[in-house]
């Protein structure tokens, strides 16, 4: 089964491919690590990476390009009525109040981050931004309306945090108050969520 | 014996008792630093500072952890095989000379009782292979049983050599005796049999055929959780350290050394072996269980025996 020359070879070469792999871990060693310790230090993100998509309001034609070349359907436009008015968290003065447009929303849970909204895009209202941290505890935090798509994760969560503990406020004054005036209390936190279910 | 030599004696065990329980927990830090530090990473750095605190964390992890022991399991053995392989080692611990004056059991022939104790502990293995009542733990079990025999002998007839050249299986007088000179430069072929087949005894990578997670699972662990593999995973780290120990003293001049304390030259000496070791367990790919019994009975023993003969020769010449 085995010729001379592998008999020869039988206890030699192992020996010398151990040393040599241990010369190699040993070098390994002797560099710097190429992991860095994450949320405290990052690595900086290659310029063109894609992150969550970010929309321009302002520029946004509702052309629908994005909505047809969005291959998971993540992507949909939806009708938009402009409510906000400056001063608002959201919204962009510029356009006339009231007006109904056709924006997209994005189910970030369903995005593969491909780019073909991006570049597809006449205007380039939709882009991606360097935002990754997009975990999450509840399926429901993973849409995000047109307005929603104009401001950065980090902001989005701060303004969602303080809406939580705006309504909470409005869910005590509500049982301070039995029922009677609670239900215009209520309207008034959940401002958008017309434009989101339709 | 008076009240305070037993006293003396109760303390020194506690004492090496202590020292292996705390370099078992300490060495799993080192190792999965080194560890990382051979893949290029940054390892444990959350627990205090360095991340030095993650063994005590781990051991609490492993102590809240649930004890399962499986429903066909044999218990009475199941429950003991944890201890088997962990008490010898520590036992096997107290002949070793630490220094000038740290010898807890100084008995005449120490060498026999380290060896007679060391090869306790596969009996463990293979009850914990047998009781465990699982097919991977079993073939682990008996892969253990094949392994401990086979690097057995080359590592004992190796130590024989050190016995001839010392005249003595004293500990302490076998290190006394390598003032001049360490029996690694008159030994070197001994020693290498030494290293290879404690490697096998320790049973880390190149030679972790008992447990070889890619074919058995876990092989005789397979079947343990919480403390008690914790009781395995100690003493899988104390037997790094005991067997360094054990090289320390056979070939590298035991705690002798210029301008330094004895207990410091040792810990160096044996700090050198366990990276050594961890260098080895990081570089090289697991052999065949064949392989690995084809090492030791084709090259190891018939090596091991030339090595007798020569060290005879050597006596003889010497003198």
């Amino acid at each position: 089964m085995t010729g001379k020359r592998d008999r020869y070879y039988r206890f030699l070469p192992p020996l010398v491919g151990a040393l040599r792999g241990m010369a190699t871990t040993l070098r390994n060693f002797l560099r710097r690590a190429v992991t860095v310790g994450y949320p405290e230090r990052r690595d900086p993100l290659p310029e063109r990476f894609r992150g969550r998509l970010f929309l321009d309001m302002n520029i946004c034609v509702g052309c629908g390009m994005c909505e047809e070349a969005c291959p998971n359907g993540a992507l949909r436009m939806v009708e938009w009525k402009e409510v906000a008015a400056p001063g608002k968290e959201f919204g962009h003065p510029a356009m006339p109040r009231g007006e109904l447009r056709r924006h997209p929303e994005v189910d970030i849970a369903m995005c593969t981050y491909c780019g073909w909204c991006e570049y597809v895009c006449p205007t380039g209202a939709i882009r991606h931004t360097h935002d990754f941290e997009l975990a999450r505890y509840d399926r429901a935090q993973f849409l995000r309306s047109p307005e929603e798509l104009g401001v950065l994760e980090p902001k989005l969560q701060e303004i969602w945090a303080r809406r939580q503990a705006q309504a909470a406020e409005a869910e005590g004054e509500k049982e301070r108050e039995s029922e009677g005036k609670g239900a215009e209390a209520e309207e008034k936190v959940e401002i958008g969520t017309e434009a989101k279910g339709a | 014996m008076s009240w305070t030599q037993v006293g003396i004696y109760i303390g020194g065990s506690l004492g090496v008792f202590l020292v292996f329980f705390t370099a078992g927990g300490v060495l799993t830090y080192v190792f999965r630093k080194l560890f990382a530090d051979f893949g290029q990473r940054w390892g444990p750095n959350r627990a205090g500072p360095f991340g030095l605190f993650q063994f005590i964390a781990d051991g609490f992890k492993l102590i809240f952890k649930e004890d399962i022991i499986p429903e066909r399991a044999e218990r009475w053995g199941f429950r003991i095989a944890p201890y088997l392989t962990f008490v010898p080692a520590v036992v096997a611990l107290s002949p070793i000379p630490f220094g000038e004056g740290l010898l807890l059991t100084d008995v005449r022939d120490g060498l026999i009782l380290i060896f007679a104790l060391a090869a306790l502990a596969p009996l463990g293995e293979i009850l914990a292979g047998w009781a465990s009542n699982n097919k991977y733990s079993l073939i682990g079990g008996l892969r253990a049983a094949a392994m401990d025999v086979a690097y057995e002998i080359p590592l004992l007839i190796s130590a024989i050599a050190v016995i001839m050249l010392a005249g003595s299986a004293n500990t302490r007088e076998i290190v006394l005796a390598q003032r001049g000179l360490w029996y690694a430069a008159l030994q070197p072929l001994g020693l290498f049999i030494f290293l290879v087949a404690m490697i096998g005894k320790i049973g880390v990578i190149p030679f972790d055929l008992a447990e070889a997670e890619s074919e058995l699972v876990a092989g005789y662990v397979t079947e343990y959780s919480g403390m008690r593999f914790g009781f395995f995973f100690v003493a899988l780290f104390a037997n790094v350290f005991f067997t360094a120990a054990l090289a320390v003293t056979l070939y590298l001049g035991g705690w002798q050394g210029p301008f330094l304390p004895g207990i410091v030259w040792f810990a160096i000496k044996s700090a050198a072996l366990m990276f050594l070791v961890f260098w080895v367990w990081n570089s090289l790919p697991r052999v065949r269980i064949d392989q690995f019994l084809d090492i030791n009975w084709k090259v190891l023993f018939p090596l091991s025996l030339v090595n007798l003969l020569y060290t005879a020769i050597l006596v003889e010449v010497i003198g």
